[in-house]
């Protein structure tokens, strides 16, 4: 039987011997009956090559032959005669080496009433090797295109997306680079200046410097756990933990850091929170990172007006945060989530940080079973709506993933 | 007695600019400072410092695009100007090329940073 091919090579380089059908043939002295005969019978066999000592004399082509016996007086006058008198007996022959588009080019350029014709194979020595079928060859020609057109689309998406994927991992890793290494050389530079001071027993500047020190190292450690949350997140090594919890108390404890990190700005920071002693069971730790993320990302990004953060408890934990604050453009919207993404250019970003802060919320919400939404108007504000499951202590299980 | 050299650093981070000023003090030459790209320019002419350290992630303007248009200044000519970044050092050496400084000089290499003032304006008075 015929095999099929399936693995892509080039046409040009791809023998036809692989497609060669050698079943059959037989003398050119056999009687047109007899062929008539076994044409009539065997209705799946178009062709039979004519075939003397091994080598190839000719081609009885089915219609051609059945057609001549149904003319007027066919049957009469060919009917005793050996077959070569009415088969091709020029048929194309072509070498087993030949590749299948160069023998389906010899092919297409026969008269138009042979095209179809079976196609005769011979070896090195001219014996003959089997037929080749047109229409065959055609069909295995068409799949060979169509399976090298989708591979070389789906290498040219692959590429494409391998390229906008590197892209962003390097322009990533170069910004990574400054938001670590800043921080750290001016912890550098500050040791050098009290090593130069305390040498010359200058201690006046000392709690300054200490002082820098601190929130340089707080901003370095910042940036690393946020780095290394998201590695951990990604190779799906977090765990989740349950505890139960005041949501009071929470929320104080983020409000007491956002104080913090709000320095001097003209800004105010509100809990809205009915229940404030409702208790909680759930991963604590990581509801805190997501309410102190995204707070802290309003006070990084509002310089006045005020904040809300919202919390309300019950069999889903739903919380909130808006801020007065620079805003979202609705075309940022849809990538604000996606690692590696930022939405300012890192060389004249207003905004330190590593810019992972909101992909990790994102990824801790997902990890939790909630969901998370964005409201933001450009230049007006922004509003983050985060829902979690959760439970009270003394209700059933489930509701909780 | 010649007058000490002058150094301005442009830097968006009051952290770099205070360790800076303190390294570059200390070499016996003096520090200027602004804390914007904007109002740069006038700073420079006003200040006609002997050399600039840019910093290169700055807010709106980055240092290595304001390299190029203070290169276009003629008066600026003889001013030599050094990025001066936490950047990667092969981004860096791309960046002088292209945006025409005279070099560049790495936030964290303090002995780095003597030795080419040193070098570049004369050894401390």
């Amino acid at each position: 039987m015929l095999k099929l091919i399936t693995e892509c090579h080039n046409l040009d380089n791809l023998p036809v011997r692989d497609l060669i059908d050698s079943s059959g043939s037989v003398s050119p002295e056999t009687p047109i009956s007899v062929l008539a005969e076994r044409f009539f019978t065997e209705p799946e066999l178009d062709a039979l090559p004519l075939v003397r000592d091994g080598f190839p004399y000719g081609l009885a082509v089915r219609n051609k032959i059945l057609t001549t016996l149904g003319t007027r007086f066919g049957f009469a006058l060919y009917a005793r005669k050996p077959i070569s008198a009415i088969a091709d007996m020029n048929p194309l022959l072509v070498h087993h080496d030949e590749s299948l588009n160069g023998v389906l080019a010899q092919a297409m350029a026969r008269d138009f009433r042979d095209i179809y014709d079976e196609i005769l194979v011979v070896d090195e020595a001219d014996k003959y090797v089997g037929l080749l079928s047109v229409k065959r060859l055609v069909i295995e020609q068409g799949n060979h295109l169509a399976q090298s057109i989708a591979q070389r689309r789906m290498a040219l998406e692959r590429a494409a997306e391998m390229q906008k994927m590197n892209d962003a991992k390097s322009s990533f890793m170069a910004h990574i680079t400054h938001e670590l290494r800043s921080p750290l050389h001016a912890i550098v530079g500050v040791i050098e200046l009290v090593k130069m001071n305390f040498s010359q027993q200058k201690l006046d500047e000392f709690p300054k410097y200490i002082n820098l020190l601190s929130t340089s190292s707080a901003n370095l450690l910042a940036i690393i756990n946020n780095i290394l949350d998201l590695s951990k997140i990604e190779v799906g090594r977090m765990d989740v933990y349950s505890e139960d919890f005041v949501l009071g108390d929470l929320l104080q404890e983020v409000l007491e850091t956002c104080q913090v990190l709000l320095g001097d700005k003209p800004l105010t920071i509100e809990l809205d929170c009915a229940q404030p002693q409702i208790l909680l069971s759930g991963d604590r730790g990581k509801v805190r990172q997501i309410l102190l993320n995204l707070a802290s990302n309003a006070v990084k990004y509002t310089d006045r007006g005020n904040i809300t953060i919202a919390a309300e408890g019950g069999s889903q934990l739903k919380l909130s945060v808006k801020d007065t604050g620079i805003g979202i453009r609705t075309e940022d919207l849809a990538n604000l989530f996606v690692a590696f993404n930022q939405l300012e250019d890192a060389k004249t970003r207003r905004y330190n940080g590593s810019g992972l802060g909101l992909t990790i919320t994102a990824q801790l919400v997902q990890l939790l079973g909630g969901n998370i939404s964005v409201d933001s108007t450009f230049g007006i504000g922004s509003r983050f709506d985060v829902q979690l499951p959760c439970r009270q202590p003394s209700q059933p299980e489930e509701n909780f993933p | 007695m010649t007058q000490p050299k002058t150094v301005l650093v442009i830097d968006d981070d009051e952290r770099h600019l205070l360790t800076a000023r303190g390294l570059i003090e200390a070499l016996g030459f003096r520090v200027e400072t602004h804390n914007s790209p904007f109002r740069s320019t006038e700073k420079i002419l006003d200040l006609k410092p002997d050399l600039v350290l840019l910093d290169v992630n700055m807010p709106a303007l980055a240092g290595d695009r304001l390299c190029e248009l203070l290169r276009s200044e003629p008066v600026l000519e003889n001013t030599q100007i050094y990025l001066y970044s936490s950047n990667d050092e092969d981004i860096l050496r791309q960046s002088v090329r292209r945006y025409q400084a005279d070099g560049y000089i790495c936030k964290g290499d303090i002995r780095g940073m003597r030795l080419k003032l040193q070098s570049l304006l004369g050894g401390s008075t």
